[in-house]
């Protein structure tokens, strides 16, 4: 091949340049084949860096161009656009990623000196077999699927919406609201939750261009960003929303009572069919069948019986429907920390510690206890209560990370404790993290009104007394690290302030939509700082606590972004796709069909009139199970063809002399 | 004058020889057109007179077995300068064949499998032939046995292959008429007398796009009439073996075991199978988890009774993985 | 599977009912204990403050005398499982101090490899290895009228456990469930019983045997179960003591789990080491039965202890 490479090394100030020995690497690839011109940069991807490239693709006649510089994640765009800027087709450029993948991880300068040679080889070697492409580009489908009933879908639908695109919000309760529907006030200014909530909810119900889906689940998902189709699987309800009117005579009727472990957490009881709750949205009751008398004996039916629109359907199916988006926005929110997993907290051992959810249905004036603080026995106002924070954050044996709200909702639950009982309570806390406007001065206030803070990891709670005065009560039993003691702290109450973590099925929601979790299981996203609803799945975004523990505020924001972005998506009306997708070689394919059943995203097809297989571009996700699989070699990936990966591997096997080690 | 035509039988069956035959009396047309100047097999004709032509004398010359020592090779350098156009003709000249398994021992394992630890030899004084060996009489010499086998292409430039074991009678007539037909002549390098897919193309059996849950090999199991032997669990080489045979193992309830050589663009059939069948094999429903997913696919895997036999009867000398395939 | 079993000085002694016991029940489980050959004393709670290199040395000892074909070691007494444990963690973590134990074991011709053996404690190989289901199908004459205080004590489940937290470990429970008995939500299960310290300083050491008595009566206790020879010493020798001391009129039976499991599994009361306890568990099989004469143990907090330390 006679080419015109160019090589460029960027130093990246003293990131690669203060590891590795760029003048070596440039020394050696120079010796490379096709290698024109090499050149070291403090900087490349500065405007004069960029002005380098440009200037040599015109001035020296480059065809292709290597940049080892950093990941091609970060700049990658940045050096193509410049090959575009020279009029060089923008494939024909390849970042090598000389820094996140050897000098920030080498053991010594040395070793990071000799593989960035062999990589830069590599990649030398590898460019020389990029083909000019020119990528498709195709019309975005300006409907929006958001996956979430809580705020954060909420808020996401609600402003796609109002800029007058489609939108289908699927929802697997019954209902709109997620854990905010709970939750009674909002910290640090103690405002209504479902004050600020239901309106949005509201919203959501009558806005014509939102299709409401609750009861459902997304099934499958294919196609990519423009395209999708997805499949949403929507459970039976059992009551017709079209027919009922909301008298509630169904669940006046029921004759089967349970424990709500749904909207009120344990602590109030519902029937069997009944309303999730007071503003549910749709407002329409829910028979919940593992509950239902009719559906363990075959007797009952006096919903059906008493219902005055016929609205009660006992046989109704589950529904499964094909919808098409262009994006969809994750929004699955978070799920509490089982507080019985720490048994020595007591959480189900003893009647009166409690959860935080728990304590937020306690302090809901339509809660079960109309917003009365009492013991488990319904009647008792506690004279003592201890909120212990960090259960199952910040702690080795559950979740290292910092769930980032329950100091500040422990606080708030201080602070309405003492204010509608009077009672002393004492925060057992490890440190108190209280950013965000008007936090910190909450903390203040509740210091000054009298709230206790003991700080230390509480051992256990117990209710084995050692002295007379600890007869009768829970004993909290904690190092206070302050003073350095053991203490014993009797109440007649505790509340456990649980973590957010990710939802059991984040891992199943993440195979199905393309994206993936990070340690701690919540889904990733495409970047920390600069990319932070997007994923590395395009048209995919996310949006609160599925994402990582956050606050209501930051949860609207993140939804807001990411309705931003889909709409910057709709606006530009059309998507280029990605040419990493795989393609069968039509001339040589023998119809074996062995790909046809492992494709992921079933984006394979058998032409049964010339007997070949085929790939629908548009649906292909550019895994390479495919051309892993064909054993006629004839499935080739864009970006990864065996020619272009073949070449890499022997430049990476090419010793110093410029022998390459494997003649492959 | 006619042109000349030589055909030549290195380390092989015979087959290929046979094979020329199978175009029944087309042999005869063969012959008119052809002088058949150097064929052992055919007519009488030595070493030494084949020396004795000039370069380029022979117009074309068939080449067929692999290159297993060095008469083989002495045969294969003389035939290359004496020929205008050489083809590796057969699998063992076109990839090794079966000859190339034996890459997977030793010169030294093969005699003393051969010699010393063979249960019908008697050789009370453990000898194994030299390349040279004094006796009474004199001196008594054999070519010297190479260390492993080659096909022809790596020892001298080839100009056309021909697969097969031997190459199909309908195809060897394809290669003739080529050379005899008065067409330009295909760019050197063309592999001749096959198909430009795999062999599923000219299988009749059905795909029904099932997976296979567990192997079996040919005595375990009858298999189903008509439909893919490979999604029944049978190890067929077809969709990573070239196409021209007319699938003839398939059709006639056998897998095919390869000998048409990878298609085009494959540079290793045996690890090509070998990923397929990593991809279309089913671990079945009761693996929860890549952890036991993967044991499964490694239990099936490794009770495959000689992988390398399996994979690489044909491509072993000539595959990317050369000798390192294992047992 | 084999396990080299290291009995522990204590069992030829004070809790040769441990002993009996877990070998009887041992055996109807087909566990097979191989006792390492010529093993010594861990060097319990005491040589740690004394020497602590020496005190490895001795511990480490005795792993270097497993049998080969043995990769796991199991000890029935929480102070020589953590002991052993222990100096196999040292020796791993610390290749420096692995080094200098096998200098000394060097003296009598011995050496241990850090990462050969498991430390296991017999109830995990009771709960694991054998299986609740298998421990059950043995059960002739479940216990269903017992109501056991399971207490396992500090050295068992620290600093890591297998038995759930340190401070609210759950395994052996399941274990008294599976042998029909209702394992109580004991509060101090985790709790220290004291050790040694009924003989240094009573008060304090019959302080904090009285808390976990009068926890289990509490819960409702009729009988206490226990994992280590020093709690049972504490908790069933001492009961006398603190009943006096207290005022209180505690008679809990104290017995090894693997005498529980034995009873269930219809052991006879002498095949289990039953008749050597302080309070037998003879009340609990509705028998009257002779006391242990206890007369002869040091035990009056007023004769050893004179620091009267308030323990907060």
């Amino acid at each position: 091949m006679n080419q015109r490479i160019g090589v460029y090394l960027c130093r990246c100030g003293a990131n690669i340049g203060g590891v590795i020995d760029v003048s070596a690497v440039a020394e050696y690839v120079r010796s490379l084949d096709g290698v024109a011109i090499v050149r070291e940069n403090g900087f490349m991807c500065s405007e004069s860096g960029q002005e380098l490239l440009v200037n040599d693709i015109k001035d020296h006649g480059l065809d292709r161009v290597v940049v080892a510089a950093c990941s091609p994640h970060l700049h990658e765009e940045t050096f193509r656009m410049a090959a575009v800027r020279a009029g060089l087709n923008p494939f024909l450029v390849v970042v090598c990623n000389v820094r996140e993948q050897i000098a920030w991880i080498a053991d010594s300068g040395q070793a990071a000196s000799v593989r960035a040679q062999s990589q830069v080889a590599a990649t030398v070697a590898r460019v020389g077999y990029q083909r000019e492409i020119v990528p498709e580009r195709v019309p975005v489908n300006p409907a929006t699927l958001v996956v979430g009933g809580g705020i954060a879908g909420i808020e996401a639908a609600l402003r796609i919406a109002s800029a007058g695109y489609g939108v289908y919000l699927v929802e697997q309760g019954p209902s709109l609201g997620g854990h905010m529907a709970q939750l009674d006030t909002t910290f640090p200014a103690l405002e209504c939750g479902a004050c600020i909530l239901t309106p949005r909810m509201s919203a959501v119900a009558h806005h014509p261009g939102i299709t409401l889906l609750t009861m459902s689940e997304v099934e499958a998902v294919a196609g990519g960003i423009g395209n999708f189709t997805v499949r949403v699987r929507t459970n039976p309800r059992s009551v017709s929303p079209e027919l009922c009117n909301g008298c509630g005579i169904c669940e006046e009727k029921c004759p089967k009572r349970v424990v709500d472990t749904g909207h009120n957490a344990g602590l109030g009881n519902r029937k069997a069919i009944h309303f999730p709750f007071a503003q549910a949205v749709p407002f329409v009751p829910v028979l919940e069948r593992s509950d239902c008398l009719y559906f363990s004996t075959g007797k009952c039916r006096l919903c059906e019986k008493f219902c005055p629109t016929g609205a009660i359907d006992l046989k109704e199916k589950e529904v499964f429907r094909e919808i098409g988006v262009g994006q969809i926005i994750i929004a699955t929110g978070y799920s509490l920390f089982n507080a019985a997993r720490i048994s020595q907290y007591g959480y189900g051992r003893f009647a009166d510690v409690f959860s935080a959810l728990e304590m937020e249905r306690m302090l809901s004036s339509i809660g079960p206890t109309g917003g009365k603080v009492v013991r488990r026995d319904g009647i008792t106002q506690p004279k003592r209560v201890a909120i212990i924070h960090c259960v199952g954050s910040r702690d080795r044996n559950y979740h290292e990370y910092c769930s980032k709200v329950c100091c500040m909702y422990s606080l708030k639950f201080a602070r309405q404790i003492m204010e509608k009982t009077g009672a002393e309570v004492f925060n057992f806390y490890i440190d108190i993290r209280t950013p965000g406007k008007g936090c910190e001065e909450f903390y203040h206030q509740l210091q000054e009104k009298g709230g206790y803070f003991i700080r230390g990891r509480v051992a256990m709670v117990m209710e084995a007394a050692f002295t007379v005065t600890e007869e009768g009560h829970l004993i909290v039993q904690v190092e206070d690290t302050m003073i350095g003691r053991t203490r014993r702290i009797p109440v007649d109450m505790v509340i456990l302030s649980p973590a957010m973590e990710p939802r059991g099925d984040a891992v199943q929601l993440a195979t199905k939509f393309g994206l993936s979790c990070d340690v701690n299981g919540f889904l990733s996203e495409a970047h920390a700082k600069v990319s932070p609803v997007a994923t590395m799945n395009p048209g995919v975004l996310i949006a609160g606590c599925c994402q990582g523990p956050k606050d209501i505020a930051e949860t609207v924001a993140q939804a807001g972004a990411a309705a931003g972005q889909v709409l910057a998506t709709i606006a530009r009306g059309e998507v280029v796709i990605d040419p990493v997708r795989a393609t069968i070689d039509a001339d040589h394919c023998c119809g074996c069909r062995i790909c046809n059943d492992l494709c992921p995203c079933q984006a394979i097809t058998y032409d049964g009139e010339r007997k070949i297989s085929k790939i629908i571009t548009l649906l292909c996700c550019g895994c390479g199970t495919c051309v892993a699989a064909c054993p006629s070699g004839v499935i080739d990936m864009g970006q990864f063809t065996g020619d272009q990966v073949v070449a890499e591997i022997e430049g990476l096997l090419r010793t110093r002399s410029g022998d390459t080690t494997h003649g492959i | 004058m006619k042109p000349k035509f030589a055909m030549y039988w290195a380390s092989g069956c015979g087959g290929c020889e046979i094979s020329l035959l199978e175009i029944h009396d087309q042999i005869l047309r063969f012959a008119e057109v052809f002088e058949i100047v150097f064929c052992p097999c055919l007519v009488d004709g030595k070493k030494e007179d084949l020396a004795k032509l000039g370069d380029g004398a022979i117009d074309l010359t068939f080449f067929n077995g692999a290159i297993r020592n060095q008469e083989d090779e002495d045969m294969a350098r003389l035939l290359r300068t004496k020929s205008r156009i050489l083809v590796a003709y057969g699998s063992c000249a076109m990839e090794g064949c079966v000859p190339g398994l034996s890459n997977l021992s030793t010169a030294a394992d093969h005699f003393e499998a051969v010699y010393l630890k063979n249960h019908t030899t008697v050789n009370p004084e453990a000898v194994i032939p030299g390349s040279r060996s004094e006796v009474a009489e004199g001196i008594l010499s054999l070519p010297v046995f190479a260390a492993s086998v080659r096909s022809l292409d790596q020892v001298v430039a080839v100009d056309y292959l021909v697969p097969g074991c031997p190459p199909e009678g309908v195809q060897v007539e394809k290669v003739i008429e080529t050379f005899v037909g008065g067409s330009p002549l295909p760019p050197s390098g063309s592999l001749l007398g096959a198909g430009e897919r795999a062999l599923c193309e000219e299988c009749p059996r059905v795909r029904n796009v099932r997976r296979p849950t567990r192997f079996y090999r040919a005595h375990q199991q009858i298999p189903e009439e008509g439909v893919c032997l490979l999604e029944q669990g049978f190890i067929c080489l077809g969709p990573a073996t070239r196409s021209g045979c007319g699938a003839r193992c398939p059709r006639n309830n056998m897998v095919c075991i390869g000998c048409y050589g990878p298609p085009p663009g494959v540079d290793d059939q045996g690890a090509q199978m070998i990923a397929a069948l990593g991809s279309m094999l089913d671990p079945g429903k009761d693996c929860d988890g890549e952890v036991e997913r993967t044991q499964r696919l490694d239990e099936l895997f490794s009770g495959i009774v000689d992988p390398a036999g399996t994979f690489y009867t044909f491509s072993l000398a000539k595959s990317m993985l050369g000798g390192k395939v294992g047992r | 599977m084999k396990y080299a079993y290291y009995p522990g000085c204590s069992s030829e002694t004070l809790s040769s009912g441990y002993e009996v016991s877990l070998q009887a029940v041992s055996h109807l489980l087909g566990l097979e204990l191989v006792t390492i050959p010529d093993w010594n004393c861990c060097g319990a709670t005491e040589y740690m403050a004394v020497s602590r290199l020496a005190s490895y040395a001795v511990a480490a000892r005795n792993l270097a005398l497993v049998p080969e074909d043995c990769h796991t070691v199991v000890a029935s007494c929480s102070a020589c499982f953590l002991n052993l444990k222990r100096v196999e963690v040292v020796m791993t973590d610390y290749p420096e101090v692995g080094e200098k134990v096998n200098e000394a074991m060097a003296a009598g011709g011995l050496s241990y490899g850090p990462g050969r053996l498991q430390i296991r404690h017999i109830l995990d190989v009771f709960l694991r290895d054998i299986g609740l289901e298998h421990i059950q199908e043995q059960v002739t004459k479940p216990l269903s009228d017992l109501q056991v205080a399971p207490y396992y004590g500090c050295m068992l489940v620290r600093p890591t456990s297998c038995f759930g937290q340190p401070e609210y470990p759950v395994g052996m429970d399941t274990l008294l469930g599976a042998l029909g008995a209702v394992p109580l939500d004991f509060s101090l299960r985790g709790y220290c019983c004291g050790g040694h310290l009924p003989q240094i300083k009573a008060d304090t050491g019959f302080e904090i045997i009285h808390r976990i008595l009068n926890n289990a009566e509490k819960e409702g206790a009729n009988c206490i179960a226990v994992a280590c020879p020093v709690c049972q010493l504490n908790l069933d020798l001492y009961q006398r003591d603190v009943n006096l001391r207290y005022g209180t009129n505690f008679e809990f039976p104290v017995l090894f789990f693997t005498q529980l499991m034995g009873l269930a599994f219809g052991l006879k009361e002498e095949e289990l080491g039953l008749d050597l306890e302080a309070m037998t568990g003879g009340r609990l099989l509705g028998e009257a039965r002779s006391q242990h004469d206890t007369s002869g143990y040091p035990g009056d907090g007023e004769a050893l202890g004179g620091n009267r330390e308030e323990i907060s």
